[in-house]
């Protein structure tokens, strides 16, 4: 921290030996570099030439200025999106007769070049138009773009008609009418002063991660909105008839049979189950208590809510004034659930391809992560001086890291076989030790469960005393409990082991977060699993009985949810107690009371670790996907606890964190978020998938109360529709369609994959081309100038007057005529 | 901002919309901060030239390593003053809208400390020097870090001119992310 100068890497002794290896270093990269092979040795031979390159020699600098390419490139600025093809032609002649140069030494050596694209060739209204709308994207000041935009448009033009006309005009409106919904959109962006806050304290990388949560807040509205609709509104709004429970198993109303859709058995399930449901005691001392916990949990009167599955009814729905109107719940609510999952992959599939494409691009070879880190490292928007100070800590750090991977893999090329040997030993071991810290955890996850399950159940049927109450309490949040400990224990053991692997930095964060990822999903699928054995464990139920002998929970889709909706409460409570009763008084202890010391600086810096915060963002977003089937009404319920998230951790972000000193980099970060949203998302689909379609829904309650499985509603619905539309969704259903159709896509798969590889190795191809015609360059420019010299020693006053000023000349003809005397 | 349109005409917002990546809300607040910085000597207006140092006050640039740089290349006349309209192509080349190819233009400019039109090795040492502050590598570190860089990116030698520098950048993604603020 102190101002150490020319301290170098920690690894400087190691690089002093790397000074004089410079040229050999990239000899080093041999292996995977390959490619690079065609310039290679002229890279390195190159700086060692006598080619004068150097800028003194002043006929050199004005004759390079003066070349096409020179001049091209910034021509093709202002044309880069118009897509008329009278440009793409003008682009392949170098424009040498009409082109203005501006800004042409003004002071002396200043050499800035613009040159500004042509304009007085007779133009029509459209290509106009579009050049106005290019403007912007001139790298000159305002002034010249004004001269440009008047010049333009004074300039005669042909008018458009027909057609061409209202096409025109149809743009200009889009695209007016995008920028006014664009500009109204940032006034009413959530949380715009928060995320400029953190931009302009920490950089852009943790600004990633708040735009993260922001993400999703959106996706979870947009999921709300969907259920809300179709399946909220209509039981609200809508009436059905009332279920009559008659023992003697006939309808008797011709009314009652149009909204009757099973038989009349389980009409007497579900009146018993709502009867006792609303006559469970409650007792009046500790009412408050009994709603806060009720509220937790999910049961109570939270219970045969809208909240949870058992509320829906399995009728078809009708407008009370026009009985004509029917809505077909049961079908809506899971036609509305498929589709709501497929949207929600397809949007994060698209914002997937954007970050996995930045992400690839950047780790293409070692080389451009240099170059990312010094032209892209410096985040231009930190406002901060100790937020500058510490970004320079971190680019310093990275660049160390850089050079010591290097060094690293140098070393690694130098093992020894004995040492390789030991490292594979000991990477195993590792590893091992780690599958056994899982599976244990996993075992604990399980056991705890059923335990809590078990216990519950005799709890629950001899509720007497306190001690028995304080007991159901334990209960309920055992399992919770095992694997919120778990979730902080092992995750310190792994990152502790990690460290006897002997990897790159860059691999340990990667291996660190799967491992961690993949207990935290786990420990989640373990949950629903032992759910999964204490429901149907049971035979089945014969057609008459509502419950069977083993007494498993009356509607277990709503003991699912409840289940899941306790999690999120759990986990939202416990973020806000880590931030508020953890790290805030470890940094008040830290830096206020013993500040100073270094056991005050231990305790009180805290890093905000980004990978852990993502994770607990992705477990809550798991917990929504896992219930939103169970519970209608639990997307709501995320967004509320995302809105609180973003607060209690902006907070921790800014209150209780001290600035990290690692880099976090925005392409990477997006990338690594949103494919760990995925993967969680598959892991989600699975357990859901298998419940639609495997289990037996229960009798007392629910939209699919009587039927064998869920899936089996949509089956009826198929079989109603019309022929044509059953025997196309039935053949999709079979073997001849999905086999084709996999054989299909690994073939375009493979198409893509060998086009891509052509495509590289024409890239490499064209590289060494380029080296050579660069060399092809430096020579002649080389005899250029010494022509130059020579002529303008013999040729006196005159010539060197002429051939002394090429720069100011309006066109290049003239010069070349100068040069060709 | 509530103060609307008592300095600029319909025209003129219009103008500058046309001209700038800004919105006409981001036109407005950028005057308001340009009439906090350059304040002191009386009531701006939109062409009196201001010194530099002045600008290099704005609370994004105030920590900026390349700030001089960065003053320097966006005034139009090179006289180490900046006027509102340059103030507002800078902001224009910085906000989120400007496209890759003339963030690219004037990046490869700041980043040429001596004004050859390449990035050469003096180019590149002086920009990681500014980059790592206090905490400096070792010259051969340093030394070893740009003959790297350059060998791998200067394809036909003579240092990284603008084409190379901004075929560079489209594989460098964290650019956009970074080389950006807003008012």
């Amino acid at each position: 921290m102190s101002g150490d100068r020319n301290s170098g890497c920690r690894t400087s002794a190691a690089m002093s030996g790397s000074g004089g290896r410079g040229g050999s270093g990239g000899r080093g990269q041999k292996a995977g570099s390959a490619r690079r092979g065609g310039w290679e040795d002229a890279g390195v031979e190159f700086y060692r030439e006598a080619y004068p390159t150097s800028v003194d020699n002043i006929y050199d600098t004005r004759i390079t200025t003066l070349l096409p390419s020179k001049r091209h490139n910034v021509n093709s600025l202002g044309r880069g999106t118009v897509r008329r093809r009278a440009s793409q032609r003008s682009r392949r002649q170098p424009p040498t007769t009409t082109a203005t140069l501006v800004h042409t030494s003004r002071r002396g050596s200043d050499t800035y070049l613009e040159v500004l694209p042509d304009l007085t060739q007779g133009v029509d209204e459209e290509e106009t138009w579009e050049k106005l709308q290019q403007i912007r994207a001139h790298a000159v000041p305002i002034e010249e773009k004004r001269k440009l935009k008047q010049q333009l448009q004074s300039a005669p033009t042909l008018r458009t008609r027909g057609l061409a006309a209202f096409k025109l005009s149809r743009r200009k409106f889009f695209s007016q009418t995008k920028s006014r919904l664009r500009e109204m959109i940032s006034k009413i962006e959530l949380w715009h002063w928060s995320l400029r806050y953190v931009e302009g304290n920490f950089g852009t990388g943790l600004v990633a991660f708040f735009t993260f949560i922001k993400w999703l807040l959106y996706l979870n509205l947009f999921t709300c909105v969907l259920l809300g609709v179709f399946i909220l509104v209509p039981q609200i709004f809508l009436v059905h008839s009332k279920d009559s429970c008659i023992v003697d198993s006939w309808p008797n109303s011709v009314y009652d049979n149009e909204t009757f859709l099973y038989e009349n058995d389980t009409n007497c399930c579900t009146k018993y189950y709502n009867e006792i449901q609303s006559n469970s005691p409650k007792r009046d001392n500790y009412y408050l208590i009994q709603l806060v916990q009720d509220g937790v949990q999910g049961t109570g009167p939270l219970e045969l809510s809208y909240l949870f599955y058992g509320y829906y009814p399995r009728h078809i729905l009708v407008l009370e004034v026009a009985p004509e109107w029917k809505y077909n719940l049961p079908l809506a609510y899971l036609l509305v659930l498929v589709v709501t999952l497929i949207l929600s992959l397809v949007l994060m599939v698209r914002a997937a391809a954007r970050g996995l494409r930045e992400s690839l691009r950047s780790s293409e070879g070692q080389f451009y992560q240099y170059c990312n880190l010094i032209f892209g490292g410096w985040d231009y928007c930190i406002e901060n001086n100790k937020a500058a100070s510490i970004k320079k800590k971190a680019i310093y750090n990275e660049l160390c890291n850089h050079l010591e991977t290097e060094r690293y893999n140098e070393e690694k090329e130098q093992r020894t076989k004995k040492e390789r040997c030991r490292l594979y030993m000991v990477r195993l071991l590792v590893n091992m030790v780690v599958l056994a810290l899982l599976s244990v955890s996993f075992v604990a996850i399980y056991k705890s469960t059923i335990f809590a399950f078990d216990h519950l159940k005799d709890a629950k049927d001899s509720k007497e005393s306190e001690q028995d109450k304080l007991m159901i309490l334990l209960f309920e949040y055992l399992p919770s409990g095992v694997i919120v400990t778990l979730n902080i224990i092992i995750p310190y053991l792994l990152r502790a082991l990690v460290k006897l692997e002997h990897y790159t930095p860059n691999s340990i964060l990667v291996l660190t977060l799967i491992r961690t990822v993949f207990l935290r999903l786990a420990s989640l699928v373990i949950l629903l699993i032992s759910i999964y054995q204490s429901i149907p464990a049971c035979p089945d139920s014969k057609p008459s009985e509502c419950i069977d002998e083993c007494t498993r929970p009356w509607c277990w889709e709503t003991y699912v949810g409840q289940q899941l909706y306790k999690l999120t409460i759990l986990d939202l409570i416990i973020m806000f107690l880590t931030t508020f009763l953890v790290n805030f008084p470890l940094k008040c202890i830290g830096h206020k009371l013993m500040r100073g010391s270094q056991i005050g600086a231990a305790i009180g810096d805290i890093e905000f670790a980004i990978p852990k915060h993502v994770l607990d963002i992705v477990y809550g977003q798991t917990l929504c996907w896992l219930g939103m089937f169970y519970s209608p009404l639990l997307p709501a319920v995320t967004c509320i606890k995302l809105v609180l998230v973003f607060y209690i951790k902006y907070f921790d972000c800014k209150v209780n964190s001290s600035q990290s000193s690692q880099l976090y980099r925005t392409s990477r970060s997006n990338a690594l978020f949103i494919s760990i949203l995925l993967v969680s998302f598959i892991v989600t689909i699975i357990p859901v998938g298998y419940s639609i379609a495997e289990i037996k829904p229960s009798l007392a309650c629910g939209p699919f109360r009587g039927l064998d499985t869920i899936w089996s509603e949509m089956l009826a619905v198929i079989e109603e529709s019309p022929d044509w539309l059953k025997a196309v969704l039935l053949f999709l259903g079979t073997a001849g369609f999905a086999v084709p159709a996999i054989i299909f896509l690994i073939l375009a798969g493979y198409y893509y994959y060998a086009v891509a590889a052509a495509n590289k190795h024409m890239v490499s191809l064209l590289k060494n081309q380029l080296v050579l015609e660069g060399h092809d360059k430096q020579f002649l420019l080389s005899r250029l100038n010494h022509m130059i010299k020579m002529s303008a020693e013999e040729g006196g006053e005159n010539t060197s007057a002429r051939s002394s000023r090429p720069v100011e000349d309006e066109t290049g003809h003239s010069n070349d005529q100068t040069l060709e005397a | 901002m509530g103060n609307k349109n008592t300095t600029f005409t319909e025209e003129e917002l219009e103008d500058y919309e046309d001209l700038t990546y800004l919105t006409r809300r981001e036109i407005l607040v950028a005057w308001g901060k340009w009439k906090g910085l350059v304040g002191g000597q009386g009531e701006p207006d939109r062409v009196t030239r201001y010194p530099e140092e002045d600008v290099q006050k704005l609370p994004e640039l105030q920590h900026n390593p390349f700030r001089e740089r960065i003053t320097r290349v966006f005034s139009s006349l090179k006289d180490s003053r900046m006027s509102f309209e340059d103030f507002l192509d800078l902001l224009s080349v910085m906000s989120s809208k400007a496209p890759l190819q003339l963030k690219a233009h004037y990046a490869f400019h700041i980043f040429d400390y001596n004004e050859d039109q390449v990035l050469d090795t003096e180019d590149l040492e002086v920009v990681v020097e500014r980059l790592t502050g206090d905490h400096a590598l070792l010259p051969e570190e340093k030394s070893k870090l740009v003959e790297k860089l350059l060998e791998d990116t200067d394809l036909d030698g003579g240092g990284i001119s603008e084409e190379e520098f901004k075929h560079l950048l489209t594989k460098c993604p964290d650019f956009t992310h970074s080389f950006r603020f807003s008012v």
